[in-house]
């Protein structure tokens, strides 16, 4: 039974189109990519020297005995998943909510503050007990309303006992081929990491510190928190658009092959109709020979 | 003999604005505008709202900042500006 021509020739024409989609998608999220991808590495200079700021500043004891440094006994720990509102990632998503219920598991008491709607919707589906709170449809924001919105609520629900610790849990940028969740201590902060030397605590700090250097660290802190966020928002965008691109550029290749694959059987298919028609009309006239 | 000069950066979350070399920088401290001339003592104010007057030579240039820090060791400057509105104008360097 020789092959439905015509149905051979419908479907690579509905591959042509579908690759014609990925395509644009994958260039779309190319351009979406250099420009996120310019705004987190713009952004790093910043939080680099409000980092280096506390650092000098957490040195010294009245930093120490700040509650933000203190592990709170109240409250529940809060995990704030970063993920995107669009899907056709690849394991984007996938991969960081794999991780969250890992992270899930691992602490019974734990709640999620979900951004994006990929894993709002997820975790409704299988941990809506899980919820603490639903941020969906930034569309790629990083206005200041929307990361200082997210830092005020962290910090506060720190400040006032809701939350005992804060962690993000997001795609870490590590190349545009690569990205991989990180779960990463928000609050209480860690004094090592901004390379405070335990055996040196307490050490007198040789900045003048105007007004006072109570109120240094009460602006410095609130402003890292907000730039943390603004960072991991852009680093998660930057994560999102390059996991699109290279998911659509693998749709991409894999219509080309599919394409190539369905038009060599139609060829061939074509092919073996016409010989079979040339065959039919030799052997007829061979007949009207004899 | 020219006046002493210090390397000033001005870095917004969006980039780095300016880099270039100053005479004095005026700022809006919370306590009120203090100047800063090179070779200042080591330093780390919260500014508020309020004009940024950079001046070099006989130049003065002015911005406009919501808020932010001003840092200053060894005659480095770094003006950590939470926004800022204004024309910087990067000449030179």
């Amino acid at each position: 039974m020789p092959e439905n021509l015509k149905a051979l020739r419908g479907r690579i024409k509905s591959i042509n189109s579908t690759k014609k989609i990925t395509r644009a998608m994958e260039m779309v999220s190319a351009a979406k990519l250099r420009k996120t991808e310019g705004i987190m590495k713009a952004a790093r200079p910043f939080m680099e020297r409000i980092q280096s700021l506390l650092g000098r500043l957490a040195q010294s004891t009245f930093a120490q005995e700040n509650a933000l440094f203190q592990k709170s006994e109240t409250g529940i720990p809060l995990l704030v998943i970063f993920t995107s509102d669009r899907g056709l990632a690849g394991a984007f998503n996938t991969n960081i909510l794999k991780a969250a219920v890992k992270e899930l598991k691992a602490n019974p008491a734990m709640k999620a503050f979900v951004i994006g709607r990929k894993g709002r919707d997820f975790l409704r589906r299988f941990h809506k007990d899980r919820i603490y709170k639903e941020l969906t449809d930034l569309n790629g924001s990083l206005e200041g309303n929307v990361t200082d919105a997210i830092g005020d609520e962290l910090l506060n629900g720190f400040l006032d006992g809701r939350f005992s610790r804060v962690e993000l849990l997001y795609p870490h940028f590590i190349s545009t081929a690569t990205n991989r969740p990180k779960v990463e201590r928000y609050l209480p902060l860690e004094a090592e990491k901004f390379g405070v030397d335990p055996n040196e605590a307490g050490r007198q700090i040789d900045y003048l510190l105007e007004p006072s250097p109570e109120r240094v660290f009460d602006a410095l802190m609130p402003r890292f928190l907000k730039s943390k966020i603004y960072l991991t928002l852009a680093e998660t965008y930057t994560s999102e658009h390059s996991s699109r691109m290279l998911a659509m550029n693998n749709a991409t290749k894999n219509s080309s092959e599919l394409a190539g694959k369905l038009t060599l059987r139609l060829n061939k298919a074509r092919q073996s109709a016409i010989t079979t028609e040339i065959i039919e009309i030799v052997s007829g006239a061979e007949a009207q020979k004899g | 003999m020219a006046e002493a000069e210090y390397r000033l950066q001005i870095v917004t979350q969006q980039k780095t604005v300016f880099n270039q070399m100053v005479t004095s920088t005026t700022l809006p401290g919370e306590d009120g505008f203090f100047g800063v001339w090179a070779h200042h003592a080591p330093i780390i104010a919260v500014l508020k709202a309020g004009a940024v007057d950079i001046r070099r030579g006989s130049q003065t240039q002015r911005v406009q900042i919501t808020g932010g820090f001003f840092e200053m060791e060894s005659n480095r400057a770094t003006l950590l500006a939470d926004s800022l509105t204004g024309i910087v104008e990067q000449s030179e360097e």
